[in-house]
């Protein structure tokens, strides 16, 4: 196990919204059940988290809502900048053009790099599925073009390449392939996210973000969908990290999963172990109140 | 002869000085030079400038003739064209006014001109090392068709994040099998910038690439230079399957001189309704009609 090297290591990891005091790290967290600072009033996004991904493992990350699970996954998307932390990505590529942007990177701690190398790390390595499919397509343009939207950011330059990757990705979510040079703002929410998945899934990123991807689907879709990124997953043999309060998602997609309460990581450990044997008292009433 | 004793109040016999050379103070001349300088060392980047209010209003040529009146010497020989035309009548006004101002040569002749001031074209005779083009720009940022903030496209700049503007000639091929920017088509400088190489026609933008001569761009109104310095590589946007191609004049010459590898203007006759061509360069056009 310790001759793999992770894909992804995070140390420490603090976001917090306002300026920040004295009191902030003693007045907040899970063990005073709240996440804003009674002092001076600032917002615990996520605090002190640390993990490792390997390649091709798939991390889900539960909790209740305003437990720091989005702002997580959104500050290692590089959506915002973090308070502190260190953030490092080691990815061996047979692809010739990623070399470069790899070796860039190598042992360099991605929180404060430049944001020109965050983009490219964003654009050539990671995908991205907001649980809110608006945040992540743009209406204004074609479902086609959202989808090479991402394919362009990784500079692929050979229309048929794009457009074919595009049809094959609609086919594979199950759209209407004549629908395809529509507006999305005439899709169905599920369609919307299901352009979102696409999108992501483009440029075959070898770091995917999921983030409440199947809450607003009806169930028969939520399964198609479920199955579509464990198949896809599969295949391309990329990191997920997948953010999600229903226990079945987590079940059936993740090997390994943590549990954030108030901002911090309390519980983590095989997803399996976890659901059959929560140790942390919230953990505890967490599986127990599932359905 | 130095600046200061140059265009002297000649009014009741006592000696005032009412402009310095080339009309602005040598402070703006300074300023001016310095941000060339920025600008030739980051090719593509808008270097921002403290434009100054000119005898003639924003939005007709102030931006390059600022540029023009700060780089001009004794030595210097000017040309100015408008579309080609030495004759229309904002060359015709520029060129008035910068020889009032300097009291220097003026010349039809592209080859004889050491500083050339354009509007919307380059010259058909190839530039050489020791001259200077300079261009009048109304809109210096091709990001604003996709991005009305300016904020925004400098963040785009900073981070190259230029997939928007590869979406919108996606979307164009898309919807119209063309791309339908005409003048003004966008141009990767030095790997690095995508630059707005002001409105010249398609037929015009390969000569910008390993260009002989320095070019420089000044955007009055919009208080922007950049440069693009000799030898720089300059490529238009492109796909690998969808390549830039100029207007197509094939089978079609001048009607005066004959030529037939230029930039032609099509001219309509409005009660015979026939359409003939003559070259925009006028100066080319009768230098070759000259026996």
């Amino acid at each position: 196990m310790s001759t793999i090297k992770p894909l992804l290591s995070v140390r420490n990891l603090t976001k917090r919204f306002g300026p920040g005091c004295e009191d902030c790290e003693s007045l907040t967290g899970p063990t005073q059940n709240r996440n804003q600072c009674p002092t001076c009033k600032t917002i615990l996004g996520c605090g002190e988290v640390s993990f490792d991904l390997y390649p091709n493992e798939v991390l889900g990350i539960v909790g209740e809502s305003g437990s720091g699970k989005t702002t997580l996954l959104r500050a290692l998307h590089f959506d915002f900048e973090v308070t502190s932390g260190e953030m490092f990505f080691s990815y061996l590529s047979e692809n010739n053009e990623l070399t470069d942007l790899i070796k860039q990177i190598q042992d360099v701690n991605l929180f404060t790099t430049t944001n020109y190398v965050k983009r490219k790390v964003r654009n050539f390595l990671t995908g991205i599925i907001y649980q809110n499919p608006l945040m992540g397509i743009n209406l204004n343009i074609s479902a086609g073009g959202n989808i090479a939207e991402k394919m362009l950011m990784a500079e692929w330059r050979n229309l048929q390449t794009i457009r074919n990757r595009s049809k094959y990705l609609f086919q594979k979510t199950e759209m209407p392939l004549e629908r395809i040079d529509q507006s999305p703002k005439d899709f169905s929410g599920g369609m919307q996210q299901r352009v979102q998945i696409s999108k992501a899934l483009a440029s075959n990123p070898v770091l995917l973000f999921l983030d409440e991807v199947t809450t607003g689907l009806d169930l028969s879709v939520q399964a198609g969908v479920l199955d579509l990124i464990r198949n896809i997953q599969r295949e391309f043999r990329f990191s997920m990290i997948v953010i999600s309060h229903d226990f079945g998602v987590i079940r059936l997609l993740t090997e390994r999963c943590m549990v954030m309460k108030n901002g911090k990581v309390i519980e983590h450990g095989l997803t399996d172990q976890i659901l059959e044997d929560p140790v942390h008292p919230y953990t505890q009433l967490l599986v127990s109140s599932q359905l | 002869m130095t600046g200061k004793e140059w265009i002297m109040n000649q009014q009741n016999n006592k000696q005032t000085f009412l402009y310095n050379f080339a009309y602005l103070d040598e402070n703006t001349k300074k300023e001016i030079r310095r941000k060339i300088l920025k600008a030739v060392a980051i090719p593509g980047y808008q270097v921002p400038f403290a434009s100054r209010e000119m005898p003639i209003g924003r939005g007709w040529g102030t931006g390059g003739l600022q540029l023009t009146l700060s780089i001009i010497g004794c030595a210097d020989t000017l040309k100015v064209i408008d579309q080609g035309s030495d004759d229309s009548v904002n060359a015709i006004s520029i060129k008035k006014f910068i020889q009032k101002v300097c009291s220097i040569p003026i010349t039809n002749d592209t080859k004889k001109a050491t500083v050339i001031q354009t509007r919307h074209r380059i010259p058909e005779e190839k530039l050489e090392k020791n001259q200077i083009l300079v261009f009048q720009v109304p809109v210096p940022e091709i990001l604003r068709i996709i991005e009305p903030s300016d904020q925004v496209t400098k963040r785009m700049h900073a981070e190259a994040d230029y997939s928007a503007i590869w979406l919108y000639l996606y979307e164009d091929i898309i919807h119209f099998n063309e791309i339908s920017i005409g003048a003004g088509y966008p141009v990767m400088v030095n790997q690095r910038y995508i630059m707005d190489p002001s409105p010249i026609p398609r037929f015009d933008i390969p000569k910008l690439n390993h260009s002989r001569s320095l070019l420089l761009f000044g955007a009055g109104r919009e208080k922007r230079i950049y440069a693009i310095p000799p030898f720089t590589d300059v490529h238009p946007l492109e796909f690998e399957d969808f390549t830039f191609r100029t207007e197509d004049f094939s089978g079609k010459t001048c009607s005066k001189c004959n030529a037939s590898d230029v930039y032609l203007d099509e001219i309509i006759d409005d009660e015979s309704g026939t359409r003939s061509y003559q070259c925009s360069d006028t100066s080319y056009c009768e230098k070759r009609c000259q026996p």
